[in-house]
């Protein structure tokens, strides 16, 4: 491969491992528990912000990377693998803060709104308060971890933070799915499915949202921090409330509720469908190759919604192994209980 | 024995609801005997409904006292008064249709050690006895109520009486101390009425308490020990069916309007 090509290559499997975990942390909400969170975007912008504060150091004249030029309202030094964790954290945080707000006193599309509106403040806010994060322009020069530590050239850099991404990709799989295989993941479809029969049977609802909302904040925020550590630069246009529909849409595309279908609703959509507007022949004016993007995904998702509302790879029907000892038929696969012995 | 304090299980006292203007419930009272089923009956807009909202706390009552076992229960949420043991069915079928019919009885299983944060990363060694457990009692129950053909189905492929049954399957996956069921006929289909009525005579004959709105007053009549007759919010009467058959008001609310 040629330099460009690697460069390529790498920039994809990042995004893809990012936004593999942003999309896990989105189903959980909006594909398990039923929370159309329309400010998915603002979590994931909480992590990348929040990852930045804690690389750049101080903000003022005695700092290299922030003199001069940009400006914000703290900052700090932390070792890796600590900004990760603090960004993390940072998503879950924010989540708790807009979840008790919204969460408890609106419902369905009412709530949804709410979320949005949610977005556009988040970008106003930061977009117009340059003391803030540096407004418009964003925070730039953000560093990658353990780049001097490693002393690898950038191509090589690169790579690894690939490995990097993978594993956490790996980590979050690995959690969302003994989430959402326990009992506790069906307790949380039965708030999606019908949230008064949940009550009915004794399930603390609003816990249960709580929990989903939480987690999957935790995720975005992880997925911003992964992204700006790699392009080492965020700022208001990298999130703008649109962003968010390409998750939802993933979402819907790969299969509402299944961590398999996410997986391959990322590949479809932000990876295929988002890369492939580039090769598109020349039309028209350039602003056109974002415009095709958003009217891909709304197709897209007009499209599944109306043709195969389980997506691609739809949440798997669960069966449970017989304890009495029966054959069971070729190609079932069973899961949950074990004969007890 | 019904005036024996100990043994009733559930009592309501003056209660109360206005939407409004509109006074719903008037001044209702009634109580329910250890053991036993209630019957709830009445014509359309008697109340009925609400009455068994209030008990299960999905309305808040404007005054009166509902006491689950001698503890005061109005104002508590639905959730807290079904963690309590009384658990409730709706007049329209409120399965869980995206999941199967073992996973909406499992969904009920009480206090699941794999609902919490903690028991849910510990895994099958914390949770998967109580699963393996909770997966033979839904299918005896799917046994008992013939049904066991369907565990794989999804419960929104179910026909509207299927739905009726895998609710009321559902509510004893939940080991209630008091069941409230919102007509639990309607919908069933004739053939399997008989079926639901016998297993809920042995449901009762296990010792289950339970209260029963239903217009089909003969099972009412076959089933329940007490009958309490609503009309335009009030109890107009109570007592066995065969009593409160002759009684002249109910007649006159039955058929009069």
């Amino acid at each position: 491969m040629t330099i460009g090509q690697q460069y390529y290559a790498s920039l994809l499997l990042v995004y893809l491992g990012v936004d593999i975990i942003a999309a896990l942390g989105l189903n959980l909400q909006f594909g398990v528990t039923g929370i159309l969170n329309f400010a998915f975007i603002v979590f994931q912008a909480t992590g990348a912000y929040v990852y930045a504060l804690c690389t750049l150091g101080p903000p003022g004249p005695g700092n290299l990377l922030g003199a001069g030029f940009q400006t914000y309202f703290w900052g700090t030094t932390l070792p890796f693998p600590i900004p990760f964790v603090v960004a993390t954290l940072a998503g879950a945080g924010l989540s708790f803060l807009v979840g008790v707000v919204v969460l408890p006193r609106l419902r369905g599309d009412y709530q949804a709104m709410a979320f949005l509106v949610v977005s556009l403040i988040a970008t106003g806010v930061a977009t117009n308060e340059v003391h803030f994060l540096n407004g418009a322009n964003g925070l730039s020069l953000v560093p990658k971890p353990l780049l001097d530590q490693l002393g690898l050239d950038l191509p090589d850099y690169r790579w690894f933070y690939v490995g990097l991404t993978a594993f956490f990709v790996v980590v979050c799989w690995l959690a969302m799915h003994r989430l959402t295989a326990s009992p506790l993941g069906r307790a949380l479809r039965t708030v999606r499915e019908n949230e008064q029969a949940a009550l009915a049977l004794g399930k603390d609802v609003r816990k249960l949202r709580m929990i989903a909302f939480l987690i999957g904040g935790g995720l975005a925020g992880l997925s911003g921090a992964l992204l700006v550590g790699f392009i080492s630069a965020w700022a208001p246009g990298s999130w703008v409330y649109a962003e968010t529909f390409v998750f939802i849409t993933a979402v819907i595309v790969g299969g509402f509720g299944s961590n398999l279908g996410v997986i391959i609703g990322v590949l479809l959509v932000p990876i295929l469908f988002g890369e492939a507007t580039r090769f598109l022949p020349e039309v028209g004016q350039a602003a056109w190759i974002d415009a095709g993007q958003l009217i891909a995904y709304g197709a897209l998702t007009l499209i599944f919604l109306c043709f195969r509302p389980r997506g691609v790879f739809p949440e798997r029907r669960v069966r449970f192994a017989r304890a009495v000892v029966r054959k069971s038929r070729p190609g079932v696969r069973t899961r949950g209980s074990s004969p007890p012995s | 024995m019904r005036d024996r304090p100990g043994s009733r299980l559930l009592v309501v006292q003056n209660l109360r609801r206005e939407f409004g203007g509109v006074v719903a419930v008037d001044d209702v009272s009634f109580s329910v005997p250890e053991g036993s089923i209630v019957g709830l009956i009445g014509p359309n807009g008697a109340g009925k409904s609400t009455v068994i909202g209030m008990i299960a706390g999905a309305i808040l009552p404007t005054s009166g006292s509902i006491q689950l076992d001698r503890a005061e229960i109005s104002g508590l949420s639905p959730d807290q008064i079904a963690r309590g043991g009384l658990i409730r069915t709706f007049q329209l079928s409120a399965e869980f249709p995206r999941l199967t019919v073992m996973q909406n009885l499992l969904a009920a299983a009480p206090d699941h050690p794999g609902e919490t944060l903690v028991g849910m990363a510990l895994g099958k060694r914390r949770w998967g006895a109580y699963e393996a457990a909770m997966v033979e009692s839904a299918r005896e129950l799917l046994e008992r109520f013939k049904m066991a053909d369907k565990e794989n189905e999804y419960a929104g492929e179910l026909s509207g009486g299927q739905r009726r049954l895998l609710e009321v399957m559902r509510a004893m996956m939940a080991r209630p101390r008091l069941l409230l069921l919102d007509e639990p006929t309607a919908g069933v289909h004739p053939s399997m009425i008989g079926e639901l009525e016998s297993q809920l005579a042995s449901l009762r004959d296990d010792g289950l308490t339970m209260v029963m709105v239903e217009h089909e007053l003969g099972i009412v009549g076959r089933l329940c020990e007490v009958v309490v007759v609503m009309s335009r919010g009030r109890v107009i009467a109570e007592g066995a069916m065969d009593e409160v058959r002759t009684h002249e008001d109910v007649r006159e609310a039955y058929f009069a309007g």
